[in-house]
């Protein structure tokens, strides 16, 4: 069969299931806020979410990237301040760091989480050190038991960005539990989503405390940053709740079954699993490709011929130093290599397809290597 | 259900959609400006407009007496707020003051649009490309000024606007409330980003009950316009004229306001003090040893009344 790349007949043209998913449900609580636009939704989905994943205090709020810049203000980081970050993420969690003034640090990533990996972030403290944003990129969560032991060990904060990891578990309990706090996105590719949004949790009460008085407007001693969520968007966060948890089982089942269909292949492969890692939120499924195995043909055009197949794939992240404005000195090797050569991610509502949906990635994939030759000629 | 809060959810209702682009043509026109772009809030919007005139390491004049979310939003900018005395009779930064403060540091001068300011001299005192308006529940039009920052709706319907003429000042600001991606980009999804920009974007819902929120800023605007001519308890208050939705600023010229306030409470009216003085308080620097003669005279002075 010839590749689609290359003129051929591609595997499929069907779209994937559309995302976000909406019903009545989203409707009646739009219909509630517009008839009292001051309507408190916020309280009741924190209320939810503080359930959900067990932690004391959440606090909703307008963003994702936001909820990162509240968090870092509310525990008094800023100009001068370190923050140490993985450069293979989205710019948000590097734009939040220097939004409020702070200096970010980059430390490489694990080449089999691609989540940031702890002995370089210790080597990267240094005295001015005052947080570790760890992200759990793609919604598996970053390893929190050596990244708490760092933070506890030389008294700095650890801050999850868990913008994609909504449901995530480590060790069972939520992502949300650990470390200072944890900043978490709604917006419209999220698994959990209402347009724009964001949510912060933390079990610290006093720190809750000051989010809630930056929030609300300030007081003497602290700035005012009025990031609350809008009310629609609380709305339809009541509604998307409802639908949550079954969304995110039918993606790790979709997930299990890439992993059995992968990792057979050796040219691609799945991301290992951790048995620590109890619920990855796979807000994106990695697929690692290893330009080794494919005889000369690139990582990118391995994944482009994989695209014209008609299967929603990219090459992932470029790493946070290739952007313009970003200046900051970078010893990360792994990352280069991922950005550069390996990673590749499927888009978000590829894992709610349905099982043939999911057989047709993997017939994609197998039919690009199975006509490497032809595409290392072009 | 309301027509257009449907229709969003059932076509889009993510990143910067189509209501949200068309709620800020909208704006434009309305104001007769080249860009006006819709953020979370009001305070977003004063924070994609400082961000874009590069605020941050340098000084950003302000009147000590004016709404809290300026000086929050220079200190959220990394900029350091440098207060001046405001004008009694407009409420609104005073030019000489201002001009006082100006150094080869000042990035920005804001000016809150609680009466009319004069911004004419403000722009001759402080330069056209320095000079930010801001104004809450009203639309005041500005010609004078490098940007404009309006807040208006209530509750889930409030939104920020900021609007300018400058093409490349709105591709500053507009990165700014976008992860750093300039507008001339366009909405691609493969946009490069240019700049380090944060998320500011406003939601598709307020934005799909705009021309509602307007409609009513325009008819409370025209209520509050008819109590300017009012005669008030004392012959010394006047209406500090600015038409705003749902309050109306009064002005006592004389010494007693106490009483004025206590006779404008008698007739009924929901009286409050609208601001206390910023430049005192710890957290934006507390310079207690300045004097700001009409900041400390407003702020018994002035009376805000709910209508
Ligand atoms: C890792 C990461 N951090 C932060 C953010 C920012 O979230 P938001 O878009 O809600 O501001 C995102 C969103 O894409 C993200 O993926």
């Amino acid at each position: 069969m010839r590749l689609a790349v290359l003129g051929g007949k591609p595997i499929r043209k069907k779209p994937y299931p559309r995302w976000p998913i909406h019903d009545h449900t989203e409707e009646a609580a739009l219909d509630r806020v517009y008839r009292t636009p001051t309507l408190d939704e916020s309280s009741r989905f924190a209320e939810w979410y503080a359930n959900y994943c067990g932690v004391p205090y959440v606090l909703p709020t307008a963003s994702g990237t936001v909820s990162i810049e509240l968090i870092l203000r509310a525990l008094g980081i800023g100009r001068g301040d370190e923050v140490i970050l993985p450069p293979y993420t989205f710019i948000a969690s590097y734009a939040a760091i220097r939004f409020i003034g702070a200096v970010p640090v980059f430390a490489d990533i694990l080449p089999d989480s691609y989540n940031i990996d702890p002995a370089d972030v210790e080597r990267k403290i240094t005295p001015h050190t005052r947080a570790i944003l760890a992200v759990s990129v793609g919604g598996r969560p970053a390893d929190c038991d050596a990244l708490g032991a760092i933070a506890e060990k030389h008294n700095i904060a650890l801050i999850h960005d868990a913008a994609q990891a909504v449901g995530a578990t480590w060790r069972g309990v939520s992502i949300a539990a650990y470390g200072t706090a944890a900043a978490f996105s709604c917006q419209n590719s999220k698994n959990l989503t209402c347009g724009e949004g964001g949510i912060i949790t933390t079990t610290d009460a006093v720190l809750h405390e000051t989010l809630r008085v930056i929030v609300s407007g300030g007081d003497d001693t602290h700035i005012g940053v009025r990031a609350g969520i809008n009310g629609y968007c609380a709305g339809i966060l009541n509604a998307q709740s409802a639908r949550f948890p079954e969304q995110l089982r039918y993606r790790q089942e979709s997930a299990a079954y890439l992993d059995a269909h992968l990792a057979p292949l050796g040219y691609v492969s799945p991301m290992p699993g951790d048995p620590r890692v109890t619920s990855n939120a796979y807000h994106l499924y990695f697929i690692r490709i290893h330009e080794d195995k494919l005889r000369g043909v690139t990582r990118d055009r391995f994944v482009e011929a994989v695209v014209a197949e008609g299967i929603p794939l990219t090459t992932g992240y470029r790493p946070l130093y290739a952007t313009p404005g970003v200046n900051e000195p970078h010893n990360t090797p792994v990352t280069d290599y991922v950005a550069g050569h390996e990673g590749a991610w499927l888009a978000p509502p590829t894992l709610l397809g349905t099982p043939d949906d999911l057989a047709d990635v993997v017939r994609a994939i197998e039919k690009v290597y199975d006509n490497l030759d032809a595409l290392r000629e072009v | 259900m309301n027509k257009a809060l449907k229709e969003t959810l059932n076509h889009a209702w993510g990143t910067i959609g189509p209501r949200s682009v068309d709620g800020g043509t909208l704006i434009a026109q309305r104001l007769g400006v080249s860009h006006a772009l819709l953020t979370y809030s009001v305070q977003a919007a004063l924070e994609a407009v400082l961000r874009g005139l590069d605020v941050e390491g340098f000084e950003v004049i302000l009147p000590a007496y004016c709404d809290r979310i300026l000086a929050d939003t220079v200190l959220m900018a990394g900029a350091t707020p440098v207060f001046a005395d405001i004008d009694y009779r407009t409420g609104c930064l005073s030019p000489m003051s201002a001009e006082r403060y100006i150094t080869a540091r000042t990035r920005a001068v804001l000016c809150e649009a609680l009466g009319q300011p004069d911004l004419t001299a403000l722009a001759y005192a402080a330069g056209r490309e320095r000079l930010v308006l801001y104004a809450r529940d009203a639309l005041p039009k500005t010609e004078e000024c490098a940007a404009a920052v309006y807040g208006i709706g209530c509750g889930a319907n409030h939104i920020g606007i900021a609007a300018v003429d400058d093409t490349a000042m709105f591709d500053r600001i507009y990165a700014a409330h976008n992860c750093g991606r300039p507008y001339t980009s366009g909405a691609s999804e493969s946009v490069v980003n240019t700049r380090i920009g944060g998320n500011l974007r406003v939601s598709e819902f307020p934005c799909a009950v705009l021309s509602e929120t307007l409609a009513a800023l325009d008819r409370d605007a025209a209520a509050c316009e008819k109590l300017l001519s009012n005669e008030w308890p004392c012959p010394r208050m006047r209406a500090v004229h600015l038409p705003t939705a749902g309050t109306l600023l009064l002005r006592c010229d004389g010494i007693r306001c106490e009483t004025c306030r206590e006779a404008l409470v008698k007739r009924g009216y929901a009286v409050e003090r609208p601001y206390t003085a910023l430049h005192r308080l710890p957290v934006f620097g507390g310079h207690s040893d300045e004097e700001f003669e009409n900041t400390v005279r407003a702020e018994t002075g002035y009376f805000r009344i709910r209508i």
